[in-house]
């Protein structure tokens, strides 16, 4: 059995790995600015990568336009055409002022989600091993608060103080106003932190029921006998799993920007 | 299923590219080369495939698959979760600004099951409209 777990280790350099070590944060090159560490990490490695292949893949789309698309033409319009048809069922025309700034949020949390789902290369130090930036609540609290922030802003500046009115709906009794306002209010904030929370979640617990699957197959193999023939069954389920996550990395970012472009339909009218 | 929906995706961009053509999204740089023969069969006979497999899509859907279903679950849940935390918070927040963060706590609370009982109601709603499937505006 030691022999085993050694072959085993030997073959799969990520053995010895927990479900959760995938998603510590390691530091690549050092900075600190002042006393705050601004360190580039692998989780500034894994964005930098999501935002390079977002622009290899749409400089490459656009480059050869072509009459019939070829491949990679189509898919290029095919995503364009997908958000473009999304910010106009949700927002109207006057909608397509915000049509970059969700077509970047998709790509961004698309791509985060998806290269995520790359098996790490073996042999590689595992400060550059596959990381989902979207699987930290603090990136996607963040892209959250930026798109609450453009909602609260654009909706400021284009209609002052009578953007409060989203937290008065109309026919409610005035009697009532002092109770509705606070749970209007509430329901607003909680906006974000919704937004955040659920694609943390997902992608973090994803990830975990991967590596925890993954775990189980080289348990069974190295249990011997019956049990090691069992492994099979836990390696299917890796395969179903994962099959599972890409369908979910797609979801996610769609919900992500779909609920972005309801928000900012507030912004845009906010007398209900 | 998936292939289904790619091949009807793929053949919506091509009608779609019929407009583009139509406008000037394509420069006269030679490479709307599908005058040639060869190609404009294989277009064809694609064609006729999408027409076929669009036809086989248009038979009856199943309304709600389990899985659709469980993920608005979890979307409600975990809004309905966040809206008491959200609601806590700020009481408790609003409360040790006025110099008694546990009556703010206590008071927040419910506000906050209010407010997450509001949100979940209206996401409910909005999908029996037929309207955006996360419509908690």
């Amino acid at each position: 059995m030691g022999m085993t777990d050694t072959l085993l280790s030997y073959l799969f350099g990520l053995y010895a790995a927990g479900p959760m070590d995938q998603f510590i944060v390691k530091t690549i090159i050092p900075f600190s600015f002042g006393e705050t560490d601004i360190s580039f990490t692998n989780a500034s490695f894994w964005m930098m990568i999501g935002v390079l292949t977002a622009l290899g893949f749409f400089t490459l789309a656009t480059k050869r336009l072509a009459l019939i698309p070829g491949g990679m033409q189509s898919m290029g319009e095919m995503a364009y055409e997908f958000i473009a048809n999304m910010v106009r069922d949700t927002l109207g025309d006057e909608g397509r002022v915000f049509f970059p700034f969700v077509f970047t949020l998709f790509t961004f949390i698309f791509l985060s989600n998806l290269l995520g789902l790359l098996p790490a290369i073996p042999g590689t130090p595992s400060a550059v091993h596959t990381f989902t930036p979207t699987s930290h609540i603090i990136a996607t609290f963040t892209l959250a608060l930026l798109s609450f922030g453009l909602v609260v802003v654009y909706g400021l500046f284009k209609h002052g103080l009578g953007f409060l009115s989203i937290f008065a709906p109309s026919g409610v009794p005035l009697w009532l106003m002092p109770l509705i306002v606070p749970i209007e209010i509430i329901s607003f904030l909680s906006r974000p932190v919704s937004l955040a929370v659920r694609l943390f979640a997902n992608m973090l617990a994803g990830h975990v029921v991967l590596k925890v699957f993954a775990g189980f197959v080289g348990t069974l193999l190295t249990a011997g006998g019956v049990l090691s023939v069992i492994s099979i069954v836990p390696l299917f389920g890796i395969v179903a799993v994962f099959l599972l996550e890409f369908l979910v990395a797609f979801l996610q970012a769609f919900v992500f920007t779909i609920l972005t472009c309801i928000y900012l339909k507030d912004a845009l009218h906010p007398h209900h | 299923m998936l292939i289904l929906a790619l091949t009807r995706a793929w053949g919506r961009i091509r009608g779609r590219g019929e407009i583009l053509r139509g406008a000037n999204f394509i420069g006269a740089d030679g490479l709307m080369s599908d005058e040639d023969n060869d190609r404009r069969s294989d277009l064809d006979k694609l064609g006729e495939r999408l027409a076929k497999a669009r036809g086989e899509e248009t038979k009856p859907e199943p309304a709600l698959s389990p899985g659709a279903s469980a993920g608005d679950g979890l979307r409600v849940a975990v809004e309905f979760v966040v809206s008491v935390l959200v609601g806590t918070g700020l009481g408790y927040a609003i409360g040790s600004v006025l110099g008694a963060p546990i009556i703010g706590l206590v008071l927040g609370m419910p506000f906050g099951f209010a407010a997450g009982l509001r949100t979940v109601y209206r996401g409910m709603t909005a999908g029996e409209k037929g309207q955006a499937p996360d419509g908690d505006d």
